[in-house]
């Protein structure tokens, strides 16, 4: 394309070993929306945040308008041209549109004072030139819905009179009649001659609205074409790619035996705007998965189980029988849960205190003999416990923060095996984890489940999924979309249902 | 009708006191009649100028979601410079009040220095400072004392008719710095970073200026403050600030000013200074011994602050609300 507005070349990009980015080039003409496909972890986000300045490549180059830039800051971004619409909206609760729209850019008087009125009057302009004209200028951010912010924020992006408009998930949180109307503002926009980079999970949205697909997996693009030649199984193919047959060694456990009572059982639970009326079962001896594209509400239904939303939780949770719904963990791990957290620096570990520390801390009780802790008794079990995980340390007295990041994960996962529960939560437990680590984890997974205990994973990894579960669940928009178990467990299968069709967008 | 709820709950704060500072002058007026007089209203106004001038500073900072410990020390060192050097002469009282401006906002772009180029937390960074600052009054008035000519005490703070000039004062502060800076850019910048830094950063705003800009302006405020004491005591005391610190923090969370930051205004925190103020000299009139105005004064911070923490009782997730409360 001789004519392209923005040309990407070689992009890449390393965080210490892990590369988020690889040799990534892209080129988009005016008036082309180029759609962004792949899975969590693809390489999407880091792509973004070059183009918009907020991460800079370590190698590569990006011209706009056939000029090489160097996009260092958002600031410099917004200067070449380049806009973008976060899926964390930049917008200010406090301020009125108008104020969040021209932010920075207000029309100042001869004292350097902000001419109000001259702001209201090109907000308004700017929301009736992308379709809008229904959102008052005037009002305060905070009192707007989700998918009126989305557009106000894409106001603000047009305000800048990019030549480029990157919109990063701008449907994700949207409902149908909402995505609708940001569809056609997008149509609006392209007929207006700006080029678009549109990122989506919803295949039928990029069916509608993209004029080429682009789709990364690892870091790496792996396809590209118009969307004549564009279909759902071909994309989906592409962004999984070969999978890694060598964790597949080890066989899942079998699904659970239906007759045995559940161990578990979770009623129409709702969380507002996080989960809309989530039910499952889970059976001793079971890992369940939950899956889905990030931010469908897997994570909030684990986090909710351990307690850890203070309120607005309705819904049942009944455990051996038990209405036992937490809303705080001690509730939680009363009622029989422990709970292995992704955050281990804020959630997971002390890492300052020694290991031994870190592990016994579940079962001080237990280690109490009037007013003392029994030392001999800590030390016997945290060394049995140290020797059963293979956690390379030089010390139980080693600080936890020590360790590599692996080990660390043992070391948590150490601490809930010591108080033993019956319901084991793992939440994404291997992210950032080597892969030795990961076997240990994964085989302390399986041997929890011989042992009869319930076990629910949420990864972002698809792949743990067929080697661990025995039953998948698949989250969409705070609901279950789908389930999948036993054989059927596959990266596809659960790939397939995250991006389901909700209904058909109209074009 | 959600327009008049929307901002019933921006000016909650400051209706609440001004409806307090009404109450509590009845009350005190009951007692003690002379309070409505000429020279009742602007002793009144002379305790609470300093105090409102401080908070203004307080509250700068506090919308940028950070806060500043060492307005006290900031107040004190302005109060002892200018009773050791202002001399008599018109020209040298001129040259110190504008000296005096100008170490204001010296000691306030240090603590920006200190926070938003050092990424030092607020709230350790300005205690240090405050000892910092604190050393420097000491090291130019060991004691209390100095002199301050007459013709500048009468200024600030004679009256005219039932008009005292610290009201002026006042006015004036409000009018060129706090007026110009919240109608400009720099104003809406404060705002907007203590709302939601991120989304700050991400909106190009030049989030450290920003943040820097916020404690100058405190600084500025304080140093006015400095100068009022030195002109209401006529002289110096390096300790005469330290009270102001807590105090200016609770005139602005009374005045409905958010620690988080992204919220505020002006006449909140004057009213909160006036509100505190008085109740602070009806403990003393009253003839509370001086132990028990501190355990007052102590609880009644303890209840304005701790009030509010009240709003992040909605949050829905524990790590949120556990989150909030380290800053």
């Amino acid at each position: 394309m001789p004519d392209a507005v923005l040309r990407a070349e070689g992009l890449t990009k390393r965080y210490g070993g892990i590369t988020a980015l690889e040799d990534v080039s892209l080129s988009l003409a005016a008036g082309e929306v180029l759609a962004l496909l792949g899975a969590n972890g693809a390489g999407k986000s880091t792509l973004v945040k070059m183009l918009s300045g907020n991460v800079t490549p370590d190698s590569g180059s990006i011209a706009i308008g056939g000029a090489e830039r160097h996009l260092t800051s958002p600031r410099v971004a917004f200067e070449a041209g380049v806009a973008t619409v976060h899926q964390e909206l930049s917008l200010f609760g406090s301020l009125t549109v108008a104020q969040n729209i021209l932010i920075g850019r207000e029309a100042l008087g001869r004292l350097g004072h902000i001419k109000e009125e001259t702001s209201l009057r090109r907000a308004t302009a700017l929301l009736a030139e992308i379709g809008v004209p229904d959102i008052a200028a005037d009002a305060r951010l905070g009192t707007l819905s989700l998918a009126q912010r989305q557009l106000v924020e894409i106001a603000k992006a047009i305000s800048f009179d990019p030549r480029v408009l990157i919109l990063d998930e701008p449907t994700s949180a949207l409902g149908l009649t909402d995505v609708h109307r940001l569809l056609s503002v997008v149509r609006g926009l392209r007929a207006k001659g700006r080029a678009i980079i549109f990122i989506s999970h919803r295949m039928e949205e990029i069916e509608t609205i993209a004029d080429s697909v682009t789709i990364l997996r690892s870091g790496r693009k792996v396809g590209a074409f118009p969307r004549q030649s564009f279909t759902r199984d071909r994309a989906l193919e592409l962004m999984l790619g070969e999978t890694q047959q060598q964790l597949h060694a080890v066989p899942p456990p079998p699904p659970a035996v239906q007759t045995t009572p559940p161990i578990l059982q979770v009623a129409d639970l709702r969380l507002d705007g996080r989960l809309n009326g989530v039910s499952f079962d889970l059976r001793p001896g079971e890992v369940l998965g939950l899956a889905g594209l990030e931010g469908q509400g897997q994570k909030d239904m684990l986090f909710a189980l351990f307690g850890l939303f203070r309120r607005g939780l309705r819904g049942d949770v009944i455990i051996r029988g038990q209405a036992r719904r937490a809303s705080r963990p001690l509730q939680a791990i009363a009622a029989g849960l422990a709970f292995i957290p992704d955050d281990r620096k804020n959630m997971g570990g002390f890492m300052f205190l020694p290991i031994a520390h870190n592990i016994a801390v579940t079962i001080l009780d237990r280690l109490r003999r009037f007013l003392f802790l029994n030392a001999r008794r800590e030390t016997a079990i945290v060394a049995e416990l140290i020797q059963r995980l293979a956690i390379k340390c030089a010390s139980a007295d080693a600080p936890l923060g020590s360790l590599s990041g692996g080990n660390q994960q043992k070391v948590i996962a150490a601490k809930w095996l010591a108080f033993e529960r019956d319901i084991y939560l793992f939440c994404d437990p291997t992210r950032g984890v080597d892969a030795g680590a990961r076997e240990t984890i994964y085989a302390t997974i399986r041997d929890l489940a011989a042992a009869g205990k319930g076990i629910i994973l949420y990864s972002t990894d698809m792949v743990e999924f067929p080697i661990l579960c025995s039953r998948v669940l698949v989250f969409r928009g705070g609901k279950i979309a789908g389930s999948v178990s036993g054989a059927e467990v596959s990266e596809e299968s659960i790939l397939a249902l995250s991006f389901q069709d909700t209904g058909a967008v109209a074009a | 009708m959600r327009r008049f709820r929307e901002r019933l709950g921006d000016h909650i704060g400051p209706l609440c006191c001004a409806i307090g500072v009404v109450a509590v002058v009845i009350v005190y007026a009951v007692y003690q009649p002379a309070v409505l007089s000429a020279f009742g209203i602007a002793s009144l106004a002379n305790a609470s100028v300093t105090l409102a001038l401080a908070g203004l500073g307080q509250t700068v900072v506090l919308m940028t979601g950070a806060l500043d410990l060492s307005i006290g020390s900031e107040i004190s060192l302005v109060n002892c410079f200018a009773a050791t050097f202002m001399g008599g002469s018109t020209t040298s009282i001129v040259l110190v009040v504008v000296a005096s401006l100008l170490i204001g906002l010296a000691v306030g772009a240090i603590n920006g220095l200190v926070v938003a180029y050092g990424r030092v937390a607020p709230l350790i960074a300005t205690f240090c400072t405050s000892f910092v600052y604190a050393g420097i009054s000491l090291t130019l008035r060991p004691q209390p004392g100095g002199s301050i000519p007459d013709s500048f005490a009468n200024l600030l703070t004679g009256n005219w008719g039932l008009l005292p000039f610290s009201a002026l004062l006042l006015l004036l502060a409000v009018l060129v710095i706090w007026l110009p800076v919240f109608r400009s850019r720099l104003g809406r910048f404060i705002l907007a970073y203590g709302d939601n830094p991120e989304s700050a950063f991400a909106s190009g705003i030049p989030v450290r200026k920003v943040g820097m800009a916020a404690y100058m302006l405190a600084g500025l405020f304080a140093a006015i403050a400095g100068l009022f004491l030195a002109a209401e005591t006529t002289s110096g005391d390096p300790s005469i600030g330290n009270v102001y610190t807590l105090n200016s923090l609770a005139a602005a969370v009374l005045g409905g000013v958010a620690l988080t930051g992204g919220r505020g205004g002006m006449l909140g925190p004057i009213l909160g200074a006036i509100l505190l103020s008085i109740i602070l000299n009806v403990l003393s009139i009253v003839g509370i011994s001086a132990f028990w105005q501190d355990f007052i004064e102590g609880g009644i911070l303890m209840l304005v602050l701790g009030l509010a923490g009240i709003r992040l009782l909605r949050a829905q997730s524990w790590m949120t609300l556990l989150g909030r409360s380290q800053s």
